[in-house]
């Protein structure tokens, strides 16, 4: 597993971007690009080409729905998020989606979906 | 299981931050209502439905089961109003208000202890009243077809301008963070060594004239210090907008249970003070905003909170368009209550009418409620800004009737700006936002009206207030020594002029009579030592740079307890 790997995190809670953040750096990664809304990570998924996207699903202004839709066969994208209905988890597959983790999450959790993910 | 300790302060925030927003926004959608703007209720759901979901996972992240519950009751709420399944009503809204009240206290109470409330009464009661069937974190029958409001055609968003190049990994990072979170407590300390390094430059600059080849560094040093001192005076200040938040909610409360109509504007909340001012700003604006409800408004008006600022100080003014000030009624209750002599009252000056509207004990309300009608609530606002060294005016009536209360602010607390004087071998630092100037005053220009001396400035006649005499003070034996021996020049009391800086309260000028003005400088407010505190005429203590403490004179108390003395020019 590349630990190399730029991350871009996606989640409109700087609260659950420092815990993931937390978890993935205690895992061994250290590239991470955050973002707090849809919009902002179209851009930075432009500008940084990251290698992985770990995405919140219900965020303002473009919400992750919308944002997988536009990169989710482009680049490895794992969903994290409190939705935890069938029918969104299957949408999300539909558009590309490597993974879903339903929040609250665990720390292997997380951990082994990504090595899942990128393995 | 992650260690979630270090993420604690980071949630408590975030979630106060969602709480607010959730009150802003219910704020809105009840404004919203009986206009059935359809439109901008959904946009408004959309906000509070996410407020309430990001809460929610947060909260469960930490553990917090109970207020993760209540807001994933919240967040089906919300969800099913912009789904149109279910109708908001007053009364809902009014429960929903409550329910955040209510996170509120838990969210205090994880603070302070890290153990939250059980607030599961609340959840069945929202329950019962929406008709939600929220079961569990991440379980609840919504219809999965109902995609986010959100989900409306974008364009998209090639933000390029503010990329940077992605090989760069390093300016990457520090682009990226434009704002970091800093505890308060590290901004004191910084504060604290910052005050050390000045009274140490202090130090240094009487070293100066003593040894001329430190005269470059040390010059240097001064001018770091300053800008060093600017920016961490910088770092602490924040917008008056976080305690101005709660206020709409506030009013609308109180409207609601007084029956009354009122209409609430909020301007300048941008505006930054420091944070020391900012934190205690809260109770005394909370009894401007009750007094303005209570007794400004009759059945329906408006009330406006404006924050301003201006050269030297910020201005925060509360205003009603309802009733004026009845000062008939504030007489009477000043009489009924033994703060005035029946006697005395018709004599009063109309600065000493207004004084009477801060005293502890008046109060024009002849109920007690929960709001108002114990008195105290001005009296809060007046100890306020005497603690900080601002002033607070009444206008009433204001225009076309109605009560302005301003508050004048100064822009920073430590670090002030003054001039040191001496009184019979005393040192004294007088703040400079309470001079008007300093005068020689020839003794022929004295004259003395009915144990009262006062002086003719630029024709004007201004009460004058002997220091030594106020504080009872005498040259030291080693003064008087040296004026026997004539080995120094010394300070004669009987000379043919007098030093007096001329300070000004509202409209009263008194001169205050000194022996020798010594400089100009920049003095660190620290508090009173303890023996000292309550004594009246003294707003804080300095240290000097040669070490020694003197005390700050507060001339707003001062004068007061000598009103006699001083009399409208």
């Amino acid at each position: 597993m590349d630990k190399n790997i730029k991350i871009l995190i996606a989640d409109d809670s700087a609260f659950m971007r420092k815990v993931l953040k937390d978890i993935l750096a205690g895992a061994g990664f250290s590239k991470f690009v955050e973002c707090g809304d849809g919009k902002e990570c179209l851009a930075k998924y432009e500008a940084e080409k990251p290698g992985l996207v770990l995405l919140d699903i219900i965020m303002p202004v473009v919400d992750g729905m919308e944002v997988l839709k536009k990169i989710g066969t482009a680049v490895k994208v794992l969903v994290i998020s409190a939705v935890g209905q069938d029918k969104i988890i299957e949408e999300t597959k539909q558009h590309g989606a490597v993974g879903y983790i339903v929040k609250p999450f665990d720390r292997k959790k997380v951990i082994d979906e990504i090595t899942k993910v990128l393995s | 299981m992650v260690d979630l300790s270090k993420f604690k302060d980071l949630f408590i925030s975030e979630a106060e931050d969602n709480l607010q927003k959730l009150n802003g926004n219910l704020l809105a959608l009840e404004k919203n209502l009986p206009a059935g703007r359809q439109g901008q209720s959904k946009k408004l759901l959309d906000e509070l439905m996410r407020s309430a979901h990001t809460m929610k996972s947060s909260s469960a992240t930490m553990g917090y089961k109970k207020m993760a519950f209540l807001t994933h009751v919240l967040e089906d709420i919300f969800d099913h109003a912009r789904n149109d399944e279910l109708k908001i009503t007053p009364k809902i809204i009014n429960e929903l208000f409550k329910t955040v009240d209510i996170l509120e206290k838990s969210l205090a109470s994880v603070k302070k202890s890290g153990e939250e409330l059980n607030v599961d009464t609340q959840a069945r009661k929202l329950k019962k009243l929406t008709g939600v069937t929220t079961e569990g974190v991440g379980k609840s029958p919504r219809t999965p077809e109902e995609k986010p409001a959100t989900q409306r055609a974008q364009k998209p968003v090639e933000d390029t301008e503010t990329s940077v190049p992605s090989d760069d990994l390093s300016a990457l990072s520090v682009a990226k963070i434009d704002h970091i979170k800093v505890p308060v407590e590290r901004l004191d300390n910084l504060m604290d060594l910052m005050e050390e390094l000045l009274i140490d430059k202090m130090r240094l600059e009487q070293l100066k004239n003593k040894t001329p080849e430190l005269e470059g560094v040390v010059e240097h040093l001064s001018r770091l210090v300053s800008d060093i001192q600017y920016q961490v005076m910088q770092a602490r200040l924040v917008p008056v907008e976080q305690i101005f938040a709660r206020f709409p909610r506030m009013v609308r409360d109180l409207a609601q249970e007084q029956k009354k109509k009122i209409g609430f504007g909020m301007t300048g909340g941008e505006m930054e003070l420091d944070r020391t001012i900012v934190d205690k700003l809260g109770e005394p604006l909370v009894h401007l905003l009750r007094n303005a409800v209570d007794h400004g408004i009759e059945k329906s008006g408006t009330i406006n909170l404006q924050a301003k600022r201006e050269k030297d100080f910020a201005l925060i003014m509360v205003e009603n368009d309802g009733k004026n000030i009845d000062f008939e009624k504030v007489k009477r209750a000043a009489v009924k209550r033994n703060i005035v002599d029946a006697k005395e009252i018709e004599s009063l000056s109309e600065n000493q009418l207004i004084n009477l509207l801060y005293h502890p004990r008046l109060s024009t309300k002849d109920k007690v409620t929960e709001t108002s009608g114990r008195g105290v609530g001005l009296s809060v606002v007046k100890s306020f800004v005497d603690q900080i060294g601002g002033r607070v005016t009444v206008e009433s009536p204001i225009t076309d009737g109605g009560t302005r209360f301003t508050l004048e602010l100064p822009l920073t607390l430590a670090i002030i700006n003054s001039l040191l004087v001496e009184v019979r071998d005393t040192l004294f630092a007088i703040p400079f936002s309470s001079i008007e100037r300093s005068v020689d005053i020839p003794q022929g220009d004295i004259k003395s009206m009915a144990d009262q001396d006062v002086a003719v400035v630029d024709g004007v006649d201004v009460p004058l207030v002997y220091l030594h005499k106020v504080f009872n003070l005498a040259f030291s034996a080693e003064h008087l020594a040296d004026n026997k021996n004539k080995t120094k020049k010394i300070i004669n009391p009987k000379s043919s002029t007098l030093t007096a800086v001329l300070v000004k309260r509202g409209k009263d000028i008194a001169g205050i009579v000194i022996d020798k003005l010594i400089n100009e400088q920049e003095i660190i407010v620290k508090p009173l030592p303890s023996v000292l505190k309550g004594t009246k005429g003294f707003s804080g203590s300095t240290i000097l740079g040669d070490g020694r403490t003197i005390l700050i004179l507060d001339f707003v108390s001062l004068l007061e307890d000598r009103s006699k003395l001083i009399r409208t020019s």
